[in-house]
């Protein structure tokens, strides 16, 4: 089974090593040209404001996360703590994937600096592809065992609404891929981002997986609505209600970045104001998601270990 | 009523409360308060579990309704 004994100190002493190296990196790398034209130590500040908020969110999913896969495993012998267990460990590897990708991010000037920019972007893409890829699989898979615990299906009514959105959602993020002029060669690296790979490959080897990820995120977490309103436990649903709205947060809103991610060109035309707020609203709300899982599960924990 | 079945049927009323937690709660309850086997347990235990349930219930909830209309389902069990 994945993960199979964690303990608490291992998320923590992780965290602790991912947030050092993170700031302390993004802090000596070097500095590029900038459209804002801000002085070095200005820039360094500003760079602050963005390292420390994001440090503080991958605390809260470090929190999160941790509380779930206690939970789970403390109940990970029946048979909704083995599918629980198995959610736990999807959240586990994307809440690990945006740490990951965090850290990676932080190498990229130096990548711009000594001309392995290339090879260091098709990497990058594929570390985002793959790992939140990995980690809806897990969170579907476990979701499904959540239902088959309980004899129960997935309407084909919330189906139907998951196509409908996955259509609209993946047209969009094709359109906006498509309409990308430097999307396999860029002019200039310090203003624009290319995929420096073709773009049947871009279809191919990322709009895709990232399309199946989310369809397979989406069926997680209407599987998990689908449980909690199928199952029995008056108090039992109250509590697995605020872990549902947590995972739906955090997987909605992990969804929405990496749409971002392929939106960043127009997000690039605001004033450094917008994109900050913008920035931390959107930190605000993962943060929240996580602090709702962490609530949720406490909960769940309270009527285990009640005497 | 066999006992494997007494135990299977108070399972089944806190079901209703505590979903697929409520076997776990339950055998919890029995073996740390009545110090027994979950299906060892008689009628003559009930009353004094079904305190314990209301007790613990009120822990987790502050639905009172809720609480006293399990321990009354509970207590039917006894008769």
């Amino acid at each position: 089974m994945l993960f199979p004994k964690l303990k608490r100190i291992y998320f923590y002493l992780a965290y602790l090593i991912f947030a050092i190296l993170y700031i302390t990196v993004s802090l000596v790398a070097p500095l590029g040209p900038n459209r804002f034209n801000l002085s070095t130590s200005r820039t360094h500040a500003l760079q602050l404001t963005i390292l420390l908020p994001v440090v503080v969110i991958w605390l809260a999913a470090i929190y999160g996360v941790e509380k779930f896969h206690s939970y789970a495993r403390l109940i990970r012998k029946s048979k909704d703590g083995q599918a629980l267990y198995i959610m736990s460990a999807g959240l586990m590897i994307l809440v690990g994937s945006i740490l990951f990708n965090g850290l990676i991010g932080i190498v990229r000037p130096w990548a711009l600096k000594d001309g392995w920019l290339s090879a260091y972007t098709v990497f990058n893409n594929y570390v985002a592809v793959l790992l939140p890829l990995i980690a809806y699989y897990v969170m579907h898979t476990g979701s499904r065992a959540l239902l088959k615990s309980i004899k129960a299906r997935s309407s084909r009514l919330s189906w139907a609404g998951i196509i409908i959105l996955l259509a609209v959602t993946g047209a969009g993020y094709i359109a906006a891929l498509m309409s990308y002029d430097y999307r396999t060669q860029t002019p200039d690296p310090s203003k624009y981002n290319s995929f420096y790979i073709s773009t049947p490959l871009i279809l191919a080897t990322i709009a895709l997986p990232y399309i199946i990820g989310w369809a397979l995120a989406l069926r997680a977490v209407v599987n998990l609505n689908q449980y909690r309103k199928q199952v029995k436990g008056v108090i039992y649903k109250r509590s697995l209600f605020r872990l549902e709205v947590g995972i739906v947060t955090v997987t909605v809103f992990y969804m929405f970045l990496q749409l971002l991610v392929a939106f960043s060109t127009y997000l690039a035309k605001a004033n450094l104001g917008s994109i900050l707020l913008f920035l931390y609203v959107l930190i605000i709300l993962y943060a929240l998601g996580f602090m709702i899982i962490a609530s949720g599960t406490s909960k769940l924990t309270a009527i285990e270990k009640i005497r | 009523m066999p006992r494997a079945e007494l135990i299977e049927r108070i399972v089944a009323v806190t079901e209703e409360y505590l979903g697929p937690a409520s076997e776990r709660f339950i055998y919890r309850l029995i073996r740390f308060h009545l110090s027994k086997e979950p299906t060892s347990i008689s009628k003559k235990d009930i009353p004094k579990l079904a305190e314990w349930v209301k007790v613990s219930l009120g822990l987790l909830t502050n639905d009172k309704k809720l609480v006293d209309d399990c321990e009354k389902n509970l207590l039917k069990l006894a008769v």
